[in-house]
C-alpha cells in the first residue's frame, strides 16, 4: 500500500507510514469518522425516506396534471376546490379526462389491541382510473360496495390477524369514525412520517366517514391528456383558462415537488436532519484534528529536521493533507457497510422505505474528504512551532 | 568557482530579543574557511558558537554584518533562497531526530528526496552505500527502536551525507557516540573533506577528535580569541 502511495507521489508516503506506525491513535482517528459517517449516513437515510414516503399517494395517481386548490402546499394539510373547476379544465383542448380525489384522515383504534392507527383515507369514484397500478383499480372496482375499504398491508405495525384473514381471500369488519367498515382487500403501499397508513374507499363511503364533506368539494382533480409530452404546455393553458384564482394546474412532476419541497423547507424536518448530518460533520472534524494535531505535535522536532534539509512549508502540508484523507479512506469504508446494515434494520423496524441510492455514499465520501481536509488544514497551524534553528 | 571559500564572514553581529532587553550575542565575528576544510569551532557554553552555527546554516536570518555561503551573501536573502541554500548543505544535529515511523533507508531516503526525482533514481543503492559507509550495511531496514543511540546517530549522519552537500554543519556530533563509533564519524568527514573537498564546520567539546580538524577556532562572549592550525591533521589518530 505504502510503495503504491510513495509510487503516485513521488516521495516516501510518510504521512501515511506515520498513522500505520501508531496503531491505537489510527483505530482511534478510523473510530471517529467511522462514527461521523454512520450519524451522517442514517440522517440522509431518514430524510430521503420522509421525502421519498411523504409522496408515496402523489406517485400513484395515474394523471399528466393535477389540479387543486390555489393555497396548496401539502397534500396533509390540502384545501378542497370546486369540483366545477374540473369541468373547465375538461373544456381545455388536449385534456380528455378527469376525475376527482376526496382525501382526509381518520383515527382507527383496533379494540384487540388496543393499538390507535392515524390512516390516510383515499375517496375515489370506484369506476374511474385513478391509479398508476391496474391491478389497483381493478381492486377499486370491488368498492361499488358501500362502507368497504381497501387497507395498506404496509401500514405501520398492522395486524397480522386481519392481514392473513384478508389474504384468504375474506372481509374483515372495523369501525372508523363510528361507522361500520369492512376492510375488502389489500394494497401496498407503506408507512409515511404524517400517516401510519392508508385507506381506500369510493367516494359515497368517504362522504359517509366525513360528514363535513361534499361531492362538488374534492381535494384534488386528476386530468388526463392526449399527448403526456405537452403536460408543460397545457398546464399553462388551464391556468390561464382558470384565471379565478380559486385553483391552480400543476404536473404531476411539480405536484410532487412542491410536496417535497414542502417537506423540506416548511415542516422543521428538514431543518433537524440537515442539523443532524451538521453535528455528525462537527464530531467528526473534532476527532480528526484532534488525532492530527498530536500527530503534528509529536513529530515537530523530526518536522523541524526536514525543515533544516530543505524541505519546503508545502511539504509539510501535503503529509498532514495525506493523513487527513488516508483517515477519510479508511473511516468511510467501514461506516458505508455498517449503514447498509443499519438502513436495512431500521427499514424493518419502521416501515420506511431506508434505501442507498449510489449517489450518497459519493455524496457522503465527499463530505468525509472535505471535512478530514479542513481538520488537516486547522492541524498544520501547529507546523509553525518546528523551528530548526531551536533544534541546535 | 565563484570564491575559494565555502564560508565568509565579515562584521558578524546578533542580538537576541529588541531594545533595552536585547542581549548582543555576537560581536564583529569575521571566519574565512576554505572549501575542504574541517574547522572545529570550540568555546564554553553561551559563547555563541550554536548562533553562528545556525547563521550561516541557513536556519536564522542575519541581522547585521556580511555572511557568504558558497559565495551567496545571506544578509537580507529571501526564505526561499535560504531553503534553495540548504539544499546544498548538510546538518548534524547533537540529537538524531529520527523519523521514528520510517526505517534506516527510508530516514537517509528523506535526505535524497529533497533533489528530486532525478537524484531518486538510484536511491536504493545510494542510501544502502551510505549506511554501508557510517557501518550500518546491516540494519538497512531496521527501526530507530530497534537501533542503539550510537547507531540512530550514524543513521542522521548519513542522511545528511547523502545529498553529497557541499558544507557540512556538525554540532557534538559525537557526543552521544562511544569513542570507536565517534572516530568513525569524524574520519568518515574528514574522508569527505579530502575526497570532495567538502567543508566539515563543526561544534564539539570533544576531544578525542580535535586532531581530524585543518583549524580550531575559539570563540568567548561572542567573539573569536584563538585560531590554531593543526599542521597534520588526522595524524594522530590514524595511529589508533
Amino acid at each position: 500500500m505504502s510503495r503504491i502511495i510513495g509510487w503516485l507521489w513521488g516521495r516516501l508516503p510518510i504521512g501515511w507510514l506515520q498513522l500505520m506506525h501508531n496503531k491505537t491513535r489510527l483505530i482511534a482517528a478510523v473510530g471517529g469518522v467511522t462514527f461521523a459517517n454512520v450519524l451522517i449516513f442514517m440522517q440522509l437515510g431518514f430524510m430521503n425516506a420522509l421525502f421519498e414516503t411523504s409522496v408515496f399517494s402523489h406517485r400513484s395517481f395515474d394523471a399528466d396534471i393535477v389540479l387543486v386548490s390555489s393555497d396548496f402546499r401539502s397534500l396533509r394539510e390540502a384545501n378542497p376546490l370546486p369540483r366545477s373547476r374540473m369541468y373547465q379544465a375538461l373544456a381545455v383542448p388536449g385534456v380528455h379526462y378527469a376525475t376527482p380525489v376526496y382525501i382526509g384522515t381518520r383515527f382507527w383504534t383496533d379494540t384487540s389491541t388496543g393499538d390507535t392507527t392515524n390512516f390516510r383515507v383515499t375517496g375515489v369514484d370506484p369506476n374511474a382510473d385513478v391509479f398508476d397500478d391496474k391491478d389497483l383499480s381493478a381492486k377499486a372496482r370491488q368498492l361499488r360496495l358501500p362502507d368497504t375499504a381497501i387497507v395498506d398491508q404496509r401500514t405501520r405495525d398492522f395486524n397480522a390477524n386481519i392481514q392473513a384473514t384478508l389474504q384468504s381471500g375474506r372481509s374483515v369488519n372495523v369501525e372508523i369514525g363510528g361507522r361500520s367498515i369492512s376492510f375488502v382487500s389489500l394494497f401496498d403501499q407503506g408507512a409515511s412520517f404524517d400517516v401510519d397508513g392508508s385507506l381506500i374507499v369510493s367516494d359515497q363511503t368517504f362522504f359517509a366517514l366525513f360528514p363535513n364533506r361534499r361531492p362538488g368539494t374534492p381535494t384534488l382533480v386528476l386530468l388526463k391528456i392526449d399527448d403526456p409530452s405537452q403536460a408543460a404546455e397545457i398546464t399553462e393553458h388551464i391556468n390561464q383558462h382558470l384565471a379565478h384564482g380559486d385553483v391552480k394546474a400543476m404536473t404531476k412532476q411539480a405536484f410532487i415537488e412542491a410536496e417535497q419541497s414542502y417537506q423540506a423547507t416548511q415542516t422543521p424536518i428538514g431543518f433537524v436532519f440537515g442539523f443532524g448530518v451538521g453535528i455528525g460533520i462537527v464530531v467528526g472534524l473534532v476527532i480528526v484534528y484532534q488525532v492530527l494535531s498530536t500527530d503534528v505535535q509529536d513529530h515537530l522536532s523530526e518536522y523541524a529536521t526536514f525543515k533544516a534539509i530543505g524541505y519546503p512549508p508545502r511539504f509539510f502540508f501535503g503529509v498532514v493533507l495525506e493523513e487527513a484523507l488516508s483517515l477519510a479512506a479508511l473511516g468511510f469504508i467501514p461506516g458505508l457497510v455498517i449503514c447498509l446494515v443499519l438502513y436495512e434494520l431500521a427499514a424493518a423496524k419502521t416501515g420506511l422505505p431506508i434505501t442507498m441510492p449510489w449517489t450518497r455514499p459519493l455524496f457522503v465520501f465527499c463530505l468525509t474528504a472535505a471535512m478530514c481536509t479542513l481538520s488537516g488544514v486547522i492541524a498544520t497551524r501547529r507546523l509553525n512551532a518546528a523551528d530548526p534553528a531551536e533544534l541546535f | 568557482m565563484a570564491s575559494e571559500f565555502a564560508i565568509e564572514t565579515k562584521q558578524l553581529c546578533h542580538t537576541f530579543g529588541t531594545g533595552a532587553a536585547g542581549v548582543r550575542v555576537l560581536h564583529n565575528v569575521d571566519l574565512n574557511i576554505k572549501r575542504g576544510e574541517v574547522v572545529i569551532l570550540m568555546g564554553p557554553s553561551g559563547s555563541g558558537k550554536t548562533t553562528v552555527l545556525t547563521l550561516v546554516g541557513c536556519l536564522r536570518s542575519v541581522q547585521e554584518g556580511s555572511v557568504k555561503l558558497l559565495g551567496t551573501e545571506l544578509n537580507g536573502a529571501s526564505d526561499e533562497t535560504l531553503m534553495r541554500m540548504r539544499h546544498r548543505i548538510g546538518f548534524i544535529f547533537q540529537a538524531h531526530n529520527l523519523h521514528k515511523s520510517l526505517t534506516a533507508t527510508q530516514n537517509v531516503q528523506m535526505g535524497l528526496q529533497i533533489h528530486g526525482r532525478q537524484a531518486n533514481r538510484n536511491w536504493r543503492e545510494a542510501c544502502r552505500h551510505m549506511l554501508e559507509l557510517v557501518g550500518l550495511g546491516d540494519r538497512v531496514d531496521f527501526m530507530p527502536d530497534q537501533l542503539s543511540g550510537g547507531q540512530k546517530q550514524r543513521v542522521a549522519v548519513a542522511r545528511s551525507l547523502v545529498g553529497n552537500p557541499e558544507v557540512v554543519f556538525a554540532d557534538e556530533p559525537t557526543a552521544a557516540l562511544d569513542k570507536e563509533s565517534g572516530h568513525r564519524v569524524v574520519s568518515l568527514l574528514r574522508r569527505l573533506a579530502d575526497e570532495r573537498q567538502t567543508t566539515i564546520f563543526m561544534v564539539t567539546h570533544d576531544h578525542r577528535v580535535l586532531d581530524y580538524a585543518d583549524r580550531i577556532i575559539k570563540m568567548e562572549d561572542g567573539r573569536v580569541v584563538e585560531e590554531k592550525s593543526i599542521l597534520f591533521p588526522g595524524m594522530e589518530s590514524a595511529n589508533h
